[in-house]
């Protein structure tokens, strides 16, 4: 049954008994070409499922995906906020979206929503800011002891701690706080005084708008006042060693850009008393 | 390519690879799934059908895969188990005979180098021509020529020894 073959060189050849055991001799196999094909069609059909429940959810996805789009970018808008920071020894400035301007005291700071500024005009703020407010609409300041509402005008606000004050310098303001609201017209202040508002009218304005030409200038304030002023615009720590000093009052003005030392040396001077430096920032007021 | 491209390659090829693989070294149930693998995979990649260029990608696939297998396992394969032997003989003594002889010859193939079995097995088994072979396996004839011939004077001392 062993015919020559072709394919095998004469040079090449095993002893006749073992060309044929070469010959008869096949790979088996468990699993026959019918039921692979089967197998793999099986195969194929579930992929194309797959993939036709995977286009079909993908619409959904879409859908869904677009929503929550437009409703986070919405309230991204709504409530993203900025917030620039006057700390103590310094001034800073806020721009405000419409053109509004804030000039922030040390120790001072603002919040405000840019992307929801046309819709609506309010800002947070503790501290002390001079306000340039646009012509607009409404325009709010929020501080923990009160309100003031504006449709363009110029005014300071005080909304330190337990304290407000407002002085309108042009325009008209109203403000409010839990317990009462006034409307200013210029060189009019609002003060909290424990049971509301008071309104007060003011002659010179000098004293209170000195710190935004960044100059100090004291009428008659006791050197308790003085001393506070002077810790928050240089972030320093003065000590008072007795009352009698903390009672005197003082008259002065001066640039803030000069160094503490300096103006320390000015006050000193002109109460008669002498002051010490204890550590870097630490000051002694004494006899 | 379609469907029926697609039976149509399975229908001309998918034999000739199986086999091939377990020239090569694959025991049978590992020469099947490759094979399949190799197959699926062919339908995935979504090519076009091409007289000769699939047939060659087809034994290029399979033997990458047969490497990549035994990088991770090296376990030598057991042609008693990939191989049968057609006995077509009713005398038991010619049987008892033959079944040894399939047992020596089994012996020998598993100590060839997978290069030189490779090559035998496609000319014995698949009774390929050396131009085939070189032509399948990218060698050239004198290549072909060389392993056979060291095969065959490896087997000749491992099988005539009586």
């Amino acid at each position: 049954m062993s015919s020559k073959k072709q394919h095998i060189n004469e040079e090449h050849r095993l002893p006749e008994e073992w060309e044929e055991v070469a010959g008869k001799t096949q790979p088996k196999f468990n699993k026959g070409k019918e039921a692979i094909w089967s197998e793999m069609m099986s195969q194929i059909d579930e992929q194309s499922e797959e993939t036709k429940v995977i286009q079909m959810n993908w619409f959904r996805y879409a859908a869904a995906a677009v929503l929550v789009l437009a409703l986070t970018s919405a309230s991204f808008m709504r409530f993203y906020t900025e917030t620039i920071t006057a700390p103590a020894g310094q001034h800073a400035s806020a721009l405000l979206p419409d053109g509004s301007q804030v000039e922030l005291n040390a120790a001072s700071e603002i919040s405000f929503h840019p992307y929801w500024w046309s819709l609506d005009r309010k800002v947070e703020f503790e501290g002390e800011g001079y306000f340039e407010v646009e012509k607009g609409s409404n325009f709010a300041v929020v501080s923990t002891n009160g309100t003031t509402e504006v449709l363009g005008t110029s005014f300071n606000i005080n909304a330190r701690t337990d304290s407000y004050q407002v002085l309108c310098v042009t325009g008209q303001v109203r403000v409010s706080n839990a317990q009462s609201n006034v409307v200013l017209n210029p060189k009019q202040q609002a003060v909290s005084d424990g049971k509301g508002l008071a309104k007060l009218d003011i002659e010179t304005m000098d004293e209170h708008l000195a710190w935004v030409k960044n100059k100090f200038v004291f009428n008659g304030v006791s050197v308790t006042e003085v001393v506070a002023e002077l810790e928050l615009q240089y972030d320093v720590k003065i000590t008072i060693q007795n009352n009698a000093i903390a009672e005197m009052k003082y008259s002065g003005n001066f640039p803030m850009s000069i160094p503490i030392d300096n103006t320390l040396e000015i006050i000193s001077q002109g109460l008669g008393i002498s002051f010490a430096k204890s550590a870097d920032g630490v000051y002694v007021l004494s006899n | 390519m379609t469907r029926d491209q697609f039976k149509y390659c399975f229908d001309e090829y998918f034999d000739a690879i199986r086999r091939y693989l377990v020239y090569r070294g694959a025991d049978s149930d590992l020469a099947t799934d490759i094979t399949q693998d190799v197959f699926m995979k062919l339908w995935e990649k979504k090519l076009d059908y091409e007289e000769g260029g699939t047939k060659s990608l087809l034994y290029k696939m399979a033997s990458d895969a047969f490497i990549s297998h035994f990088r991770k396992t090296k376990v030598a394969a057991k042609y008693e188990e990939s191989m049968e032997m057609k006995i077509e003989t009713d005398d038991p003594e010619k049987q008892l005979q033959y079944k040894e002889m399939e047992s020596t010859y089994h012996a020998a193939l598993n100590e060839l180098s997978e290069k030189q079995r490779e090559v035998f097995l496609m000319n014995r088994t698949e009774e390929m021509t050396y131009k085939e072979i070189a032509e399948q396996l990218n060698l050239s004839v004198k290549a072909v020529e060389k392993r056979m011939s060291q095969a065959l004077s490896f087997l000749r001392e491992r099988l005539i020894k009586k």
